[in-house]
């Protein structure tokens, strides 16, 4: 079976510093997470997360702040209406919406993190790999 | 926690006391109005909750983190000077205001340049023992750096005349560094194993684990941390090279008459500073009364001549056989050397008198012992008296015992009133030795004129004497006498002082050499030391006077002060010691073993045989480790480069004077009638509303502005530099060791590599610790030097930012501080990665490490290609105020802004179209007329546009139109609130939480004070802190714009309004274009920088500075690349 490759993406706030208080406490993390920070999940918009399936992601996670925890207001709407419009733009590519998926998180909610990414990963994994990517990159033998 | 390096402590400052969420509230509004402020506490921390609040309300369990931003900014303003473990001292009512006098307890890890690398507590001893004297700090404090709990120096090191730190060899002994902890004994006592037998140990007598159960064996372990290294110690060629020779390096010769304790002493501490030292001694062998009076079962002569040796390979001279008064004449010596030390000790016994004293078979114990040690014969026939209690008598008395006789002891007074040491009275009873107690001589009896015995009488003990003990009285007719062929007295010693003649400019007093404080003699050139100036005493106090006199005599050749002479130790350090925990078991000291008595009366071969190494181990954690930090400087050495470390630091004193005092905690008033005096303004206690006491703290910050406007200053824009973006690329690559433990050294160096094989990298380097100053001076110098336009910076910073997220620490903020505010570095150039928190994950391999980074480096190299100008413009805000509303409040505000220099437009009574009702809490008191306030009775107000630092607000008077400028606006009655923008949007109640803006509309530049602030503050207080905001915004006369503020691409907008229905800060807005459509317009003033239009846009038509589209796209399709 081919490892999946799953993008996680991080909020600055509540999410980074759960993030980094698993690291100081040395909780493990799924290895075959990709990560990228910004400020907001609010600043993310739908063609990146597309463009991550694009470039083979199997599972996308946006990890953010509870809705009313947003340091500016607007990042969790932003990040639900972006999620709901792709989820459903993957279900007609036929990628599967479950592989997107959005959770929110407290500043110390470390082990809820660690635990959400293991979750992720093993629903990912048993999903497979992502049927936009090649045949061969997903680890289907062509049929002798 | 010191200030902030670059910064000097200011002359003139607004005082805040206490710590606390309330006093952070005060220090940010006052530095950000551009007003110094000294933040004075007696707290460890600033932001411990008081004890009792667990919880609170209204405020999520994550509470710690979500003050770290705010926390980071204040205590690295550059107004703020904050001062932890301090109190006011002192404070004097002036014209300005006051004279404070504020005392800082010592900071011994300084807060501005530890970089928390934690290697100091890799090497402390303590930490096996669970009792690590370092910590980082807590939670609340948002900072890598650690902290030293560092208590009074302990007594056992207080007590001992050569303030030899027992606790640090204590605390290396169970650490099983025995080589350190000797070289930790050696620092003060030349000596030890010597020492470690013979000394007197006052350290053990002083010992607080006697409270518990029994003093530790202090004098056992030196003894054991001696032996081993004379037995372990690595030198090839033996003893003679564990002190490594040293050459001369000062012309100026010293003499030391006596080679005994005092005289090795100092002869030991001036080689050490360089003098060449001659010792001459009047016997075959240098050792003194450690040689001649002290008998080898206490102390084997390879002990003595070992230690002698070392100190005599470090380039001393010794020259035997020579007697002064004899051989050598002391004037000559005055000549021949640039100083003498006379250490000739007290050699004589004191004579006893009673008749018969001069009979054959009479000797003093003195005399006995040297013609013993001499190789002379001595007969002591086969019953033995000896006369005294002290040292000396045991020594004679089981030196007799060992020749052969019967020997019984005559003390005068009880047992425990004997000088002599316990173990060794206890020895000698067990070798069979008899003592009588309470019998004084009162005549030598003999026949032919040989001793044949001993006549003695009863004592009964009377009252106290100077020595705290009874003063023996002998009972008439209780006269008995004991056989006897050798009466041996011990009742004291005397110097020979037969060598002084009338020209030295010695002065003798009673028996002993007169010497000043600094044991100078009357003759200039030289000093005096041990038991001819004091008369018979331990070893320990002649090796003291030993080194007085080095450290005295180095003094007055060099005229520099020497740390030798700094004898006896003072009392240094502030803090009580550790309390003996209730869980501490009880533990019985550890006893060497012995030989068996009836073995060791045999000979003189050495009767303890020294502790185990197990042993020595046990013995030494049961030091309570009295001072917490042991001070055994371990940390120093590692801590060199970043020199954060500083035991000996001191208690600090600032003064300066204040024009008010903000009190945030009651109970660090100085004084009781404190609160009575005028310009004090109390902040008010933390009980359980965290909002409450940050409001309070804006309405006393508000209240202080006014009397501290000749302290405020203007923030003067920084100068923007055209980012040098486009040009051709030099990359520089920089990679922190963080003092060594980034990662093994090899690893880093294969990362740097890896690094500078990356595109365009012109330059690449190690940096020692970015976050300390040197750190980031190299990385400035590195920069100009290379002419590098864009860096990566390899450290735990993770970005070059201009705000801090929770995730911030002082270090990575110090970093940025030092690189970009300090050197003047352009932001918008740098990439940094948090490479630290990458490589701290446990049992990382270091093929997974070099993988790890070069994950990171591909993402930072993406990054520094898109890299692009963060900040677009700054805008100017003058000082014309709208108040709207003329309620108490508004009055308030009003006044106080009056007081600061704004111009203010009061209108009493506003009218808005939508709510023509004027509401009645309109102010009834009488007007008071500020210096620059208009006052407007009433108004209609029609619409406000604009922005901060230029509103225009349209407004009708008596149905006149008419037209009013402002830089800001505030609101202060409930029916104009409606004027800000509604709050019912997701997220904005949080958002001013969360940046504890309890003043702030959406709009930046207009403020209210809202119903919720009115519960908890009253109208006066409101009106000062909403005084306080304006002053805030008002003191950067140049508002800058947020860094991450987006851009639109008008060729994609198609004007949805997604955006401007998404942004709760009114930043976005449609503007009609040519088409006839609209495009969105991003208005710079108002916007945060969140985003959430540029996520939320369906067609990519925002996009902002450093998370530019590009860039993420080009990241995620790295970070999915490098995955596959």
């Amino acid at each position: 079976m081919v490892q999946t490759q799953l993008l996680g993406i991080f909020c600055n706030w509540s999410p980074f510093a759960c993030f980094n208080s698993a690291a100081m406490a040395h909780l493990k993390i799924p290895p075959n997470f990709g990560f990228i920070r910004v400020m907001c999940i609010g600043r993310i918009n739908q063609a990146l997360i597309l463009r991550a399936f694009e470039h083979g992601a199997d599972g996308v996670i946006l990890l953010e702040c509870k809705d009313e925890d947003c340091r500016y207001g607007p990042g969790p709407e932003v990040g639900h209406s972006n999620v709901a419009k792709v989820r459903k733009l993957l279900h007609i590519l036929g990628i599967g919406q479950s592989r997107l998926v959005e959770q929110s998180f407290g500043a110390h909610e470390k082990n809820e993190l660690v635990e959400a990414l293991w979750d992720f990963s093993e629903q990912i994994q048993a999903m497979g790999s992502n049927p936009a990517k090649p045949r061969q990159e997903r680890g289907i033998q062509r049929e002798a | 926690m010191t200030s902030f390096s670059k910064t000097k402590t200011p002359d003139k400052a607004v005082l805040l006391l206490g710590s606390g969420y309330g006093a952070l509230k005060v220090a940010e509004d006052l530095a950000q109005a551009g007003i110094p402020v000294i933040w004075v506490t007696r707290a460890q921390h600033f932001l411990e909750l008081p004890k009792g609040v667990e919880q609170v309300p209204e405020w999520p369990i994550d509470l710690n983190f979500q003050f770290r931003p705010l926390y980071l900014r204040v205590t690295r303003h550059p107004l703020v000077t904050p001062l932890t473990r301090a109190r006011v001292s002192s404070l004097e009512k002036i014209p300005e205001g006051y004279r404070v006098v504020v005392e800082q307890d010592p900071i011994y890890v300084d807060y501005d340049l530890c970089t928390g690398c934690s290697r100091c507590m890799e090497v402390c001893p303590l930490e096996q023992q669970g009792r690590l004297p370092l910590s980082r700090t807590p939670a609340y404090c948002p900072s890598r750096a650690l902290e030293l709990d560092k208590r009074k120096i302990s007594p056992c090191r207080l007590e001992c005349p050569l303030g030899v730190n027992v606790q640090a060899y204590m605390a290396l002994t169970a650490a099983g560094r025995f080589e350190e902890a000797l070289n930790v004994i050696k620092e003060d006592n030349p000596l030890p194993g010597i020492c470690g037998r013979v000394c007197h140990h006052p350290c053990e007598a002083s010992c607080r684990r006697a409270e518990l159960d029994q003093a530790v064996a202090i004098c056992d372990v030196k003894r054991f941390l001696s032996d081993y290294q004379a037995e372990h110690g690595n030198a090839p060629e033996g003893k003679a090279s564990r002190v490594s020779p040293a050459e001369p390096s000062r012309k100026e010769r010293v003499a030391i008459v006596g080679s005994g304790p005092a005289g090795l002493t100092a002869a030991y501490y001036l080689a050490k500073a360089g003098f060449r030292v001659t010792i001459f001694e009047a016997l075959p062998e240098a050792g003194g009364m450690l040689r001649w009076g002290i008998p080898a079962y206490r102390l084997p002569r390879h002990v003595l001549d070992g230690e002698i040796q070392d100190i005599l390979a470090m380039g001393v001279e010794l020259k035997c056989n020579g007697r002064i008064g004899q051989e050598i004449r002391l004037e000559e010596l005055g000549r021949k050397f640039d100083a003498v030390f006379l250490a000739v000790g007290a050699q004589r016994s004191a004579p006893l008198d009673i008749p018969g004293k001069d009979m054959d078979g009479c000797f003093g114990a003195i005399e006995l012992l040297r013609a013993f040690h001499l190789g002379q014969k001595v007969e002591v026939g086969e019953k033995v008296a000896v006369i005294g209690g002290g040292n000396s008598a045991i020594d004679a008395a089981r030196t007799a015992l060992r020749l052969g006789a019967e020997v019984t002891i005559f003390y005068r007074r009880e047992r425990q009133d004997m000088p002599a040491q316990e173990t060794e009275i206890a020895s000698a009873e067990a070798e069979g030795i008899q003592i009588e107690y309470r019998v004084g001589p009162t005549r030598v009896l003999a026949q032919n004129g040989r001793v044949s015995g001993l006549e003695l009488i009863r004592m009964e003990l009377g009252e106290k004497d100077d020595s705290g003990r009874r003063k023996p009285r002998p009972i008439a007719g209780s006269e008995f006498q004991v056989e006897a062929d050798t009466v041996i007295t011990a009742t004291g010693q005397t110097p020979n002082l037969d060598f002084l003649t009338d020209g030295s400019g010695v002065g003798v007093s009673l028996k002993t050499m007169r010497v000043d404080d600094d044991l100078k003699t009357g003759n200039p050139k030289i000093w005096a030391g041990g038991d001819v100036v004091s008369g018979p005493s331990t070893v320990l106090a002649s090796m003291a006077h030993g080194r007085i006199a080095a450290g005295k005599i180095i003094e007055s050749l060099t005229g520099l002060p020497s740390p030798f002479a700094e004898l006896p130790l003072r009392i240094r350090g502030v803090g009580e010691y550790w309390t003996i925990s209730e869980d501490l078991p009880q533990q019985p000291r550890q006893e060497m073993a012995l030989r068996q008595p009836k073995v060791r009366r045999r000979d003189f071969e050495e009767v303890g045989l020294g502790l185990t190494v197990d042993q020595a181990t046990a013995e030494a954690r049961r030091c309570l480790q009295c001072s917490a930090c042991c001070e055994c400087r371990s940390c120093d050495t590692v801590c060199s480069d970043i020199g954060a470390i500083d035991h000996l630091r001191t208690p600090g004193t600032v003064e300066f004077s204040s024009p008010g005092i903000i009190v945030a905690n009651d109970q660090e008033m100085p004084g009781a009638n404190f609160k009575e005096l005028p310009g004090i303004f109390r902040a008010g206690e933390f009980k359980a509303d965290l909002m409450s006491v940050m409001n309070m703290g804006s309405a006393c910050a508000g209240q202080a502005m006014g009397l501290a406007l000749p302290l405020r200053s203007k923030a003067v824009p920084e100068p923007m530099r055209p980012s040098k973006l486009d040009g051709q690329v030099r990359l520089g690559v920089f990679l922190c060791t963080c003092n060594g433990t980034m990662a093994p050294s090899p690893v880093l160096t294969r990362i740097l590599e890896l690094a500078m094989n990356g595109p365009e990298v012109a330059h690449g380097e190690m940096v020692f610790s970015a976050c300390h100053p040197r750190g980031s001076d190299r990385i400035a110098a590195a920069v100009r030097e290379h002419r590098l336009t864009r860096v990566i910076l390899a450290s735990c910073a993770c970005c070059p930012l201009e705000f801090q997220c929770i995730s911030c620490n002082d270090q990575r903020n110090r970093t940025r501080i030092h690189l970009f505010d300090e050197h003047g570095l352009d932001r918008s150039s740098f990439e940094m990665i948090n490479l630290r928190d990458y490589l701290s994950v446990e049992d990382l391999s270091e093929e997974e490490m070099i993988h790890r980074s070069r994950d990171l480096f591909r993402e930072a190299f993406i990054r520094t290609r898109f890299l692009g100008p963060l900040r677009q413009g700054i805008t100017e805000i003058g000082k014309n105020i709208l108040i709207l509303g003329g309620s108490e409040t508004g009055i308030s505000a009003a006044l106080n802004l009056d007081l600061q220099g704004f111009g203010v437009r009061l209108v009493h009574r506003c009218q808005l179209r939508k709510s023509p009702a004027i509401t009645t809490s309109v102010s009834t008191r009488p007007m008071i007329a500020g210096q620059n306030i208009v006052h407007v009775e009433q108004a209609a107000i029609e619409e406000i546009s604009g922005h901060i630092g230029d509103f225009k607000v349209k407004a009708r008077i008596d149905g006149k139109p008419i037209r009013w400028r402002a830089d800001i606006i505030c609101l202060t009655e409930e029916n104009v609130l409606s004027l800000a923008i509604p709050e019912d949007l997701i997220g904005l109640k949080k958002f001013y939480r969360y940046n504890f803006a309890f003043f702030h509309t959406p709009q930046p530049g207009v403020y209210r004070v809202s119903s919720l602030t009115l519960s908890r503050l009253n109208a006066f207080e409101a009106g000062a802190a909403l005084a306080a905001q304006v002053t805030r915004a008002a003191a950067e006369v140049f508002l800058k714009d947020h860094e991450l503020s987006p851009k639109v691409d008008p060729e994609r907008c198609r004007g949805c309004s997604r955006c401007v229905d998404i942004c709760p800060f009114d930043a976005i807005h449609l503007r009609p274009n040519k088409q006839g459509t609209y495009t969105a317009e991003v208005l710079r003033y108002n916007c945060v920088g969140c985003g959430g239009c540029v996520g939320r846009c369906p067609v990519t038509a925002l996009d902002m500075p450093y998370f530019s589209n590009r860039l993420l796209e080009e990241i995620v399709s790295g970070v999915l690349e490098g995955a596959r």
